[in-house]
């Protein structure tokens, strides 16, 4: 099966922050859920697969092809979404399609109207007149009027209310329902991907922790609570993310240490944000 | 090239929406209050190119301030199209502006009922277009290197230098070379007109290639 | 056909999917040949994972209930005679299991219970 995205070895460095080996791969035909605290570094690395930023080593391939060698081929495949639009505010949506479509050699202005009508954006208003749901609509459907086969998302649901993001998860099903077309999600709002995502790469700090199916990182881990006199010291350095307070303790632990524990303990399926939230804490526990 | 004159298409887009009747209108009434006052059209083409060469750098400011250079990336339009479509489209606004003042200055003319030269209106269109030409040669690299935030004081001291150069160039002149000398100067110059307009265009072309040089220079390495 | 899942049934969402087809299957519901919705279709209305899908429909593929066609889906095979069978008695030895355990609570005989049961296998007769 090919991939639809490659990332091999992305190193970028700022002063405060930077990206350490980055490496994941997306199958085409499928949806991957990039998540991460805030700051961890999701939307660096988007920036960097789209050669909107400089990474300073590595190697970054879309549909088998180097995104710096063949940008020019590449970029009419890819879709962008960002969670603020980069178009000039004052245009409208019917300016957005004379701006765009001269660089798309497969622009399909029937669907573009179509688009448009279906998310009730009137074609003569000005992006900045749009609500925000509007907006992310709006480059929704750029994205899907030039025939793209990647979707690249960088939270373009924080803001939204939970009708207009089920809306967009259902558009996201729908979109890959074509095998050969594939998703690359990111943002810090997991409950979208608990639902649709096939594939999740998790970075924390800049640096990946888990890259790999869905049912596979939510399997791996299992939410654990009891008293605070059940378990030992050495038995709690099994627990990621410790919470201890007057009345017991939580936190996350790997399942196959589940045979290592007391169990007297209550172990509980556990979701990706509490993954998220426990993996956060455990990192700033060693520093 | 094809890409680039997309590109000159994409610039325009981006600054239609500034460009509003009331902004022209404007320009249009102070155009003929100077007719008014000096009685000849030079003042109101001066004036009318004057609005359209602040348009060139609407491109640098509207883009910035939208983050298009994240559009551009994303139509993956090439940087040194970017620079090229830039040019392109300064060099289409300085043409177009310079008919529109043209006309304009023809029509203002004849509403004021007063005579109109067009031989001196067409030197003077021409010479305006090289000179704000050359400005904006001056301006563009500092727009690709610095961007419009931190750039767009530094870029309109050339406005201003311009004039006051001139004065000076002037003055300087008067002062080493006797009237004698300079009546004898331009006379050669006016015999030779042909030479004089070969080097003024080898000139400007000259200059308009190192700003191009330049501005592809400062816009490849900059970080967005 | 009617698949429904839940997050919190607690067992895995895969084998939620393969218990409920299996059910049709030997229901009748689904008949041999009939098309199974295909694993994309079926991921975006339930709003799970494709790989969820793919991996219940391999399972039942393996388990010989369905055979995936390459570019046309899931075709349900054959139904296994014994497989139904066996299928049925678990299910009737869960019922009567849950019967005599409300017949010993409530005091009710055996006999009683035996009575019940020849009634409400005539009434199923009339359906």
């Amino acid at each position: 099966m090919n991939n639809a995205l490659e990332v091999c070895g992305l190193n970028k460095s700022y002063d405060t922050f930077s990206l350490k080996d980055v490496s994941f791969k997306i199958p085409t035909g499928y949806i991957m859920g990039f998540i991460g605290p805030n700051g961890a570094g999701k939307t660096t690395t988007i920036k960097s697969i789209l050669n909107m930023i400089n990474h300073q080593s590595g190697k970054v391939s879309l549909f088998g092809l180097d995104s710096k060698d063949y940008a020019g081929q590449i970029n009419e495949q890819i879709g962008i979404v960002m969670d603020s639009p980069f178009y000039v505010e004052d245009w409208t949506a019917a300016d957005v399609e004379a701006a765009v479509s001269p660089f798309y050699s497969r622009w399909d202005g029937g669907k573009y109207v179509n688009l448009l009508k279906r998310f009730a954006i009137d074609r003569k208003k000005k992006i900045k007149e749009l609500s925000r749901g509007m907006k992310v609509k709006l480059m929704i459907a750029v994205a899907l009027s030039h025939e793209a086969r990647l979707l690249i998302l960088d939270e373009p649901t924080s803001g939204l209310d939970p009708v207009a993001r089920d809306e967009l998860c259902d558009m996201l099903s729908d979109f890959v329902t074509d095998e050969n077309r594939s998703v690359l999600f990111s943002t810090h709002i997991t409950l979208d991907l608990e639902k649709i995502a096939d594939y999740i790469t998790f970075i924390l700090d800049g640096k990946i922790v888990y890259t790999g199916t869905k049912d596979a990182l939510l399997e791996k881990y299992v939410l654990v609570k009891g008293g605070l006199s059940e378990i030992s010291a050495e038995q709690k350095k099994l627990i990621i993310g410790l919470r201890e307070h007057s009345t017991g303790f939580d936190g996350m632990t790997e399942t196959a240490s589940i045979g290592r524990l007391p169990k007297s303990l209550v172990f509980e399926p556990i979701t990706l944000e509490e993954i998220i939230i426990c993996m956060n804490k455990g990192v700033s526990l060693y520093e | 090239m094809n890409k680039a004159l997309s590109f000159v298409r994409l610039d325009y887009i981006t600054v239609k929406p500034y460009l509003t009747l009331k902004n022209l209108f404007i320009f249009l009434a102070v155009a003929v209050i100077m007719v008014i006052n000096s009685g000849s059209s030079a003042s109101a083409i001066g004036i009318l190119m004057v609005y359209a060469a602040l348009y060139v750098s609407y491109p640098f400011a509207v883009g910035e301030k939208n983050g298009i250079d994240a559009l551009y990336t994303t139509l993956s339009i090439k940087r040194n199209t970017v620079v090229l479509g830039r040019y392109l489209f300064a060099l289409t606004v300085d043409v177009c502006s310079g008919l529109l003042a043209y006309v304009f200055s023809f029509v203002i003319m004849l509403m004021l009922r007063k005579e109109f030269n067009a031989g001196e209106a067409f030197l003077v269109t021409l010479i305006m277009l090289l000179v704000f030409s050359v400005v904006q040669a001056i301006q563009l690299p500092i727009y690709f290197k610095l961007g419009y935030a931190k750039a767009k004081f530094i870029a309109y001291l050339p406005f201003f230098c311009l004039p006051l150069a001139t004065v000076a160039a002037t003055s300087l002149l008067r002062n080493v070379l006797s009237v004698n000398q300079i009546t004898v100067l331009l006379e050669w110059l006016v015999a030779n007109t042909f030479i004089m307009v070969l080097l003024g265009i080898a000139l400007w072309l000259a200059i308009v290639i190192i700003s191009f040089l330049m501005s592809l220079k400062y816009y490849n390495k900059r970080e967005l | 056909m009617k698949i429904i899942v839940s997050n919190r049934s607690g067992a895995p969402i895969y084998e939620q999917i393969k218990a409920q087809v299996k059910e049709a299957i030997f229901s009748g519901e689904l008949q041999e040949d009939d098309l199974l919705p295909s694993i994309r279709q079926l991921a975006k209305e339930l709003k799970i994972s494709v790989i969820t899908t793919t991996r219940a429909y391999g399972d039942l593929e393996e388990e010989g209930f369905v055979v995936n066609v390459q570019g046309k889906g899931c075709y349900v095979l054959p139904q296994n005679k014994e497989m139904a069978r066996e299928n049925a008695l678990r299910k009737i030895e869960l019922g009567l299991a849950d019967a005599i355990t409300a017949a010993k609570a409530g005091g009710i005989t055996k006999e009683e219970v035996a009575d019940m049961l020849n009634v409400l296998y005539k009434e199923g007769d009339y359906e």
